[in-house]
């Protein structure tokens, strides 16, 4: 392939250097919680992304039925508990129910994309992990928006909320406001990435198949 | 003469949380028809006292009556049927007044009525305010006009019996006017409210002392309350 090439360690220091210009802005405006987060973000990013070239290759190579079903399960799991701490939720109250939400809307939409690309055999682990790692990926950034939106408009509104209780509404009519809000603002990005998903967001996923001489017109 | 019929009724409750209530020993009868106002300092109990009565907060070493019915969860979901809430600081949300006035035109315990263009109509010419304003987004009103909205979704349930938290606070003098006698001069209504306003204050019929924890009637003018610096 030309024109790439093994990025060395020094290339990839220099390139989080392109970091340190936001990271300054946000401790000058005080948001040192916000620094604090995005250095401990990028460093759990290279760590994994440096590990996950060792256990994809194992998983590649084993390719077993159990072994993704057991890999999934981590996934998911570190997905929702990652989706409850941020959103500063009690884990031990929603755990099993947030994780069997996880499970059925990712098993349904991952059961469908196999269904479509059919590969052989059906459970063949360089199809089944990227795509629910994609699902999950987003499910996390959704979710977290979702439950954060929905209780701190509740807290904020919480009269408007006791006023239409008073006032007769069951728990979930009065809630029905709050619930529209927080789907309105999750799933705002994710439409303006679908109506922009062939200008933006797509050339540079497949940038990568392109300049290896995929076909761009099969999978 | 008919004997005066008890809406409700608390026998030495407490209100507002179990360990250190705000209220404690609280007995009152509320009878069908009169236009009661608590009243006392801010931060007294006033609005959870309202909002026990429908129970938006347990009543607790003690027994909260409805219409003859000791209170619980059924009996709650009737009271509610029955009773309308007007909240203190109307927070309308992110809708138009339309859609504010109409939602619970949707909820169950409204019992599938249907909104009423007339009904809504009669009341914003009762209480001095535009029709244009229904498509306006009511985050854009004035604090006025978000409190006289509040009273008109209350009123549009058709409920005779009406909880009301500072329904004046926010109005001026004319509005004032207008709610007090649609609300209070026309006693069409049951009225239990909560006020600090000597504008609503004094056409109530009744008035309980609410301050120090302890829930009390006043029989003083209202010369007496401002001496003693409780309204």
């Amino acid at each position: 392939m030309s024109g790439s090439g093994a990025v060395g360690l020094v290339q990839l220091a220099l390139f989080y250097s392109v970091l340190l210009l936001p990271g300054a802005l946000l401790w000058w405006l005080g948001l040192r919680g916000l620094v604090k987060g995005l250095a401990i973000g990028v460093a759990r990013m290279t760590l994994q992304l440096g590990l996950i070239g060792i256990y994809l290759k194992f998983l590649f190579d084993q390719d077993s039925l159990w072994l993704n079903a057991v890999w999934l399960l981590v996934m998911l799991t570190i997905a929702n508990l990652h989706i409850l701490t941020r959103a500063k939720m009690s884990r031990g109250h929603l755990f099993w129910i947030s994780q069997f939400s996880l499970l059925v809307g990712v098993g349904l939409v991952l059961g469908g994309m196999i269904l479509v690309v059919q590969p052989e055999p059906w459970y063949q682990t360089r199809y089944l992990i990227p795509l629910a790692g994609m699902l999950l990926g987003n499910c996390l950034t959704g979710n977290i928006l979702v439950l954060e939106r929905f209780y701190s408009a509740v807290s904020e509104r919480y009269e408007q909320f006791m006023a239409d209780l008073l006032l007769g509404a069951s728990l979930y009519e009065a809630l029905q406001p709050f619930i529209r809000d927080a789907l309105q603002a999750a799933l705002n990005p994710v439409v303006a990435t679908l109506t922009t998903l062939g200008l933006v967001a797509l050339p540079g996923m497949m940038t990568g198949q392109i300049l290896g001489g995929r076909n761009r017109l099969r999978l | 003469m008919s004997e005066p019929r008890v809406l409700c009724q608390f026998k030495g409750g407490c209100v507002g949380g179990t360990r250190m209530p705000l209220l404690s020993g609280v007995d009152l009868t509320i009878e069908v028809g009169e236009s009661l106002v608590f009243h006392g300092p801010s931060g007294g109990g006033k609005s959870t006292l309202l909002k026990a009565l429908l129970g938006g907060h347990h009543v607790c070493r003690g027994e909260y009556w409805f219409q003859g019915q000791l209170v619980n969860e059924s009996v709650l979901k009737a009271l509610r049927r029955v009773v309308a809430y007007i909240p203190q600081q109307p927070e309308v949300g992110k809708e138009t007044v339309l859609d504010y006035l109409r939602r619970p035109f949707g909820w169950k315990a409204w019992g599938g009525s249907a909104f009423d263009h007339d009904v809504a109509g009669y009341w914003f010419a009762r209480f001095g305010l535009d029709q244009e304003i229904l498509s306006t987004f009511s985050d854009k009103l004035s604090g006025g006009q978000r409190q006289r909205i509040s009273i008109i979704r209350a009123l549009m349930t058709g409920r005779k019996i009406l909880v009301a938290d500072e329904p004046t606070s926010a109005l001026d003098d004319e509005a004032c006017r207008q709610v007090v006698d649609a609300l209070l001069l026309s006693n069409e209504f049951t009225v239990i409210s909560a006020s600090h306003d000597f504008r609503w204050i004094d056409h109530c019929q009744r008035r309980v002392l609410v301050a120090n924890g302890r829930v009390g009637e006043f029989k003083g003018s209202t010369e007496d309350n401002k001496k003693v610096g409780i309204v």
